[in-house]
């Protein structure tokens, strides 16, 4: 089982998204926001996959993702988005800054769980 | 009015609607306009059932986090629990689904909250001017660009149509439609 960062600013968000991964035996850690986010990919262990919602204080998603992909050890870790924005040009965005995928909330758990099987594959 | 600057409503931890600070001091109404009075008055009302949600939404989650404990010991009896066990998870991804529509609805009336802090805070600077020359126009297009689904959006498109105080003067793409729950993988 994988070991996942999940990072949101809303605390139920991140409750949901836990239940779900922890569900499917996934270990979480989380984050409120990309700040937090960058700061525990950089001192904390490795994780195998980062879940992150786009409109956060601090730092936003695509930054977050965008710095991640900067890091050695983030080059290969697949970067899911999950966010209530679907327009084109954010997903463009998201894409050009290294996100692996884009899922719009609210999110089905037995979609989101098959979805991270595949990333992780 | 001053800024109404709020980042900590309880549920989120730091991101929200401002707020009017209803719940720490009163607002002094009479010393506003009419209509910066309506504004403040709904205002305070939204603070308030934001507020108020974020006590027994807590609780919800916390019950769906106890479930789907008892959900992985009754696993490892997979054997004799096997129909319960597949009905309590089909269930419980449902109230996991259902669950994000408060912070979709959280979002939506931080959104209209700030909305109207910002009509009020202009009216206030702008006293017996209830239409400051194109802050209207400003105001919608902020707010346009902050919904979050395509309902939302249509509903103010209907209301309050762009270029609704002023000529027309740009386009919204309401053709990319809002669908939740799709997910796209990039290559």
């Amino acid at each position: 089982m994988a070991r996942i960062l999940a990072v949101d600013d809303s605390a139920s968000m991140r409750q949901m998204v836990g239940l779900t991964l922890q569900s499917a035996g996934h270990e979480v850690v989380s984050a409120a926001d990309g700040d937090e986010a960058l700061e525990l990919a950089k001192i904390g262990e490795p994780v195998d996959l980062v879940i992150t919602d786009v409109n956060m204080p601090n730092m936003d998603g695509i930054s977050l993702v965008r710095e991640l992909r900067l890091l050695p050890q983030y080059k290969g870790v697949p970067l899911l988005v999950l966010t209530t924005d679907s327009t084109t040009e954010r997903k463009s965005e998201g894409r050009q800054a290294g996100a692996t995928g884009w899922i719009v909330k609210p999110f089905n758990p037995e979609r989101l769980l098959e979805t991270v099987a595949k990333v992780l594959r | 009015m001053g800024s109404l600057s709020s980042k900590d409503l309880p549920e989120r931890d730091n991101r929200s609607a401002r707020s009017p600070g209803t719940a720490a001091r009163p607002v002094e109404l009479e010393s506003h306009s009419p209509t910066t009075q309506v504004l403040l008055a709904a205002m305070a009302q939204i603070d308030l059932a934001l507020r108020e949600a974020h006590g027994p939404v807590a609780v919800l989650g916390k019950t769906l986090e106890s479930i789907s404990l008892h959900l992985g010991q009754l696993r490892r009896d997979e054997d004799t629990h096997q129909p319960a066990l597949k009905a309590l998870t089909a269930e419980l991804a449902t109230a996991i689904q259902s669950m994000q529509f408060y912070d979709r609805m959280f979002q939506h009336l931080s959104h209209v909250h700030d909305y109207l802090a910002d009509a009020a805070e202009d009216l206030g600077e702008t006293p017996g001017d209830d239409n400051p020359t194109g802050r209207w126009e400003v105001l919608r297009e902020r707010l346009f660009s902050r919904l979050l689904t395509d309902g939302q959006r249509d509903v103010l498109d209907a209301l309050l149509p762009p270029g609704h105080w002023q000529e027309r003067v740009m386009s919204q793409d309401t053709t990319q439609r809002t669908v939740p729950g799709d997910i796209e993988l990039f290559e």
